[in-house]
C-alpha cells in the first residue's frame, strides 16, 4: 500500500517537476539492524521509550494537568537539554550521546505549567534533515563514508546542557561552540562567539557561575592535546584565557571551582590518535589506562601558570557537586565510577535496546586535597549521579548536595537504568540523606534546586525535576519543598507525551 | 630563505648518500579549490627519513611556494629518487609565513594533503598520505584539494 501510494505521488510529481523532492526523501524508510533490534526490544521493555527519540521538530502542551498545588511564587522557566533523536532516516546512532540536542522549556506562572520542546537548529541537523540521511560520524558512531570533520563544530549536536548568562540562553555541547537560543521561541540564533580568538573554541557543558556572575569554564581539544580555561565576566566579556598541553588527554566532562582554584579530575580514559583513525569515532578512540590513575589538576584562578598535579586511584567521573577551600585545603565532591564501562558499554548497548550494566555503580565521593600531595577520598555506599548544589554556593562552602540516587546498588532492575530510582538531599557533613523514592515505575532525571526569591539558604526553595512515568509512557515534572523531599512532591505536572531522556537543566526567573 | 637553503642541503645530502642512480622522477602537484588570490600557496614534500614529523615543515625534504591564484596552481618536484613521498600544503592567505591556527590548534587557513587524506582527527600521518614513485623516470601527477574549515561549517 505504501509502495503504491509512493508510486502515485511520483507519477503525479513528474508532471509538476517534483520528482527530485520525492527522490531525496523516500516515504518508506529502510531501518538498519540496530533500529530494528531496538524496536523489537521496546515491545517488552517500557523503559526504552526513553531512548526512542522523537521525529517531531516541536512538542507543545499549553496547559499541563497538575496534581497538587504548583507554588505560585515559582515563576520562571525550567530548561532541559538532551539528545532528542536517536536515528536519522532509519539509521540508528550507536551511542546515547550522539543524537541532536532537543531543548525542553517548562514555563511556570500563576501555578500553571506550559511546555515547549524544540530541536537545536545546528548546522549538522539542518544539513542532515535536508539530505534526508546521516552525513557525519558522531561521538560514538562511525558512519561509513562520513563527510570530513575539519572542526568539531561540523558535528556539534548541542545536546548536553544549557547556560543562561549575561542575558543569553545557550545550548551547550562540550567539544565546540555554544548555540544561542531565543528563550521564548527556542529558535536557534546561531553559534556563540565570545571573541575573535575564541571563535569555534570548545566550551564545556558545565560552566560554573559564581554568585557575582563571573563565569568559569574550560574546553578541551583531544586531537591537539590541549586544555583551555576561560574566565568570562558577568557582562559576557572574555576576561582571561589560558591554554595548556596535557598528555595524554581524554574527555573531561565537568570541573569545579573554589574561591581561588579551578579543579579538574582526569580519568585514565585517554584519546589515542592512531586509534581514532582506525575506529573512526571519538569514543572508540579512547583507551582505559588505569596505570595512569586519576590525575587531579588544580589551577590558580589569578595565575594560570600556577598549577599542581595530584593523584587519585583510577576511576571515572562525569559530574561534580561543588568544591570550596579553606586555608589552601580544597574540599571537593563528585560522582565516581570504578571505570568507564557505563559510557563505553551501557550507553552504547541501550541503543540496541539491551541493558548492559557497568562493572559497578557511580557513587558519591568526597575528596580533600591537602597541602602538598596529600589526598583523601571517602566514597559513599549509595549510587548517586547528577549532583547539584544551590546556585548561591558555587565555589563556596556548601553543606547540601541534591542528586539522583539508588538503593542498594546490586539490586538493579531492568526498568531502573543506572540503578537510580530516587532523588535525595545529602548533608555532606553528616552523610545523612533525605530521599523521595520514585520506584521502579519511573526513570527520574536530574533534579535542580531553585532558591525561594530573596533567600540565600541552600534548602529554602524548591527541587524541580522531570521523570519518565513508565506506566503512562509519558514525562512528568515534579516540584518538591527542598526542605521536605521525603514528603514527596508538592505538585506534579503531567505531559501528555514522553520526552526523550535527557541530561541537564537550568532554571531562570524569566 | 635560510630555511630553504637548509632544506635543499639536506635533500642533496640525503640522496647522495642513499641513492647512487640518476634522479629524474617527478611529482607534479595540482592544487585546486584555492579560494582567493591572497597570499601564497606553500607546498612541502615529505619523504626519506623524517616522515614521523609529517606534516611539520621542519621534517620536509623540499618546499616550494608561489603566489596564490584563485582556482588552481601547479607545482613540480623534480629529480626525485624512487620511494614514498607525501605532500602537505597550505594557503598562507595573510602572507605571514605560517599556517595560522586557532586557540586549540585547528587550522584557520586552507590546507591539503596528498591523496586528499581526511583530517577528521587532526592531520593525517605520512602513511595515509604517501604516494610511491616506482621507477626512476616516472612523473606522478597528483591532485590536492585545498580545504578551508569555514567552507564546511
Amino acid at each position: 500500500m505504501t509502495i503504491r501510494r509512493e508510486f502515485l505521488k511520483r507519477a503525479a510529481g513528474i508532471g509538476l517537476g517534483a520528482l527530485k523532492m520525492h527522490a531525496a526523501r523516500p516515504a518508506t524508510v529502510r531501518k538498519d539492524f540496530r533500529q530494528r533490534k531496538f524496536e523489537a526490544a521496546r515491545k517488552t521493555n517500557p523503559a526504552l521509550i526513553g531512548w526512542t527519540g522523537t521525529e517531531r521538530n516541536r512538542l507543545i502542551c499549553d496547559d499541563l494537568p497538575i496534581e497538587g498545588r504548583w507554588p505560585k511564587e515559582l515563576t520562571g522557566t525550567f530548561y532541559r537539554n538532551g539528545p532528542g533523536c536517536h536515528e536519522v532516516a532509519g539509521r540508528r546512532y550507536h551511542h546515547w550521546f550522539d543524537g541532536d540536542g532537543m531543548v525542553q522549556a517548562f514555563r511556570m506562572s500563576g501555578g500553571r505549567v506550559r511546555h515547549l520542546g524544540r530541536f537545536v537548529g545546528t548546522k549538522k541537523r539542518r544539513a542532515e534533515q535536508k539530505a534526508g540521511r546521516m552525513l557525519w560520524s558522531a561521538f560514538g558512531t562511525t558512519l561509513d563514508g562520513s563527510r570530513e570533520i575539519l572542526h568539531p563544530d561540523a558535528v556539534n549536536v548541542a545536546n548536553i546542557s544549557l547556560l543562561h548568562h549575561a542575558g543569553e540562553l545557550l545550548a551547550l555541547w562540550e567539544a565546540g561552540s555554544p548555540h544561542r537560543l531565543d528563550p521564548r521561541s527556542l529558535d536557534t540564533l546561531g553559534r556563540k562567539t565570545w571573541s575573535d580568538s575564541l571563535a569555534g573554541a570548545p566550551f564545556s557543558a558545565h560552566p560554573k557561575i559564581e554568585p557575582d556572575g563571573t563565569l568559569w569554564t574550560f574546553g578541551y581539544a583531544l586531537t591537539q592535546g590541549r586544555l583551555a580555561f576561560y574566565r568570562i565576566n558577568a557582562s559576557g566579556r572574555v576576561a582571561k584565557v589560558g591554554v595548556i598541553d596535557v598528555d595524554p588527554l581524554g574527555m573531561i566532562h565537568d570541573f569545579a571551582v573554589t574561591a581561588k582554584h579551578l579543579v579538574f579530575v582526569l580519568p585514565p580514559f585517554v584519546f589515542d590518535r592512531e586509534r581514532a583513525f582506525a575506529k573512526g569515532n571519538i569514543l572508540d578512540a579512547h583507551i582505559w589506562r588505569p596505570e595512569l590513575g586519576m590525575r587531579v589538576l588544580t589551577v590558580r584562578k589569578d595565575d594560570f601558570n600556577e598549577r599542581r598535579w595530584r593523584q587519585l586511584p583510577a576511576g571515572f567521573t562525569f559530574h561534580f557537586g561543588n568544591a570550596w577551600e579553606d586555608s589552601e585545603v580544597i574540599q571537593l565532591d563528585y560522582c565516581l565510577a570504578p571505570d568507564a564501562t557505563e559510557l563505553t558499554q551501557t550507553f552504547r548497548e541501550i541503543m540496541r535496546g539491551v541493558w548492559s550494566p557497568p562493572t559497578g555503580p557511580t557513587r558519591f565521593a568526597q575528596v580533600t586535597l591537602g597541602k602538598g600531595d596529600a589526598v583523601e577520598q571517602r566514597i559513599a555506599d549509595q549510587a548517586a549521579e547528577f549532583p547539584r548544589v544551590a546556585p548561591g554556593v558555587v565555589g563556596r562552602r556548601h553543606r547540601y548536595v541534591y542528586s539522583l540516587a539508588g538503593g542498594v546498588p546490586s539490586r538493579r532492575s531492568e526498568t531502573a537504568p543506572f540503578g537510580l530510582d530516587r532523588v535525595v538531599r545529602r548533608d555532606t557533613e553528616s552523610g545523612d540523606t533525605e530521599a523521595f523514592v520514585y520506584g521502579p515505575k519511573f526513570i527520574p532525571e536530574e533534579h535542580i534546586f531553585v532558591p525561594r526569591p530573596g533567600s540565600d539558604s541552600e534548602t529554602d526553595g524548591w527541587l524541580l525535576g522531570t521523570a519518565l512515568d513508565l506506566e503512562r509512557g509519558a514525562t512528568q515534572l515534579a516540584v518538591f519543598n527542598a526542605q521536605r523531599i521525603g514528603d514527596g512532591p508538592l505538585a506534579v505536572a503531567r505531559l501528555p507525551y514522553s520526552l526523550p531522556l535527557g541530561f541537564h537543566g537550568i532554571y531562570t526567573a524569566e | 630563505m635560510k630555511q630553504f637553503q637548509r632544506l635543499l642541503f639536506s635533500l642533496t645530502a640525503a640522496f647522495t648518500v642513499s641513492v647512487p642512480t640518476a634522479l629524474c622522477a617527478e611529482i607534479e602537484v595540482s592544487v585546486h579549490s584555492i579560494r582567493s588570490d591572497k597570499g601564497k600557496i606553500m607546498v612541502a614534500l615529505h619523504g626519506g627519513e623524517n616522515t614521523k614529523q609529517f606534516p611539520n615543515e621542519e621534517g620536509a625534504i623540499a618546499m616550494q611556494w608561489a603566489k596564490a591564484s584563485q582556482g588552481a596552481r601547479n607545482f613540480v618536484f623534480r629529480d626525485l629518487p624512487q620511494g614514498e613521498f607525501a605532500i602537505a600544503l597550505y594557503h598562507d592567505e595573510n602572507d605571514n609565513g605560517r599556517l595560522d591556527k586557532g586557540l586549540m590548534g585547528i587550522p584557520k587557513e586552507g590546507f591539503g594533503f596528498s591523496r586528499n587524506a581526511k583530517a577528521t582527527f587532526g592531520p593525517p600521518n605520512f602513511t595515509k598520505t604517501a604516494v610511491e614513485l616506482t621507477s626512476e623516470d616516472e612523473t606522478l601527477a597528483i591532485d590536492v584539494k585545498m580545504r578551508y574549515r569555514k567552507s564546511l561549517l
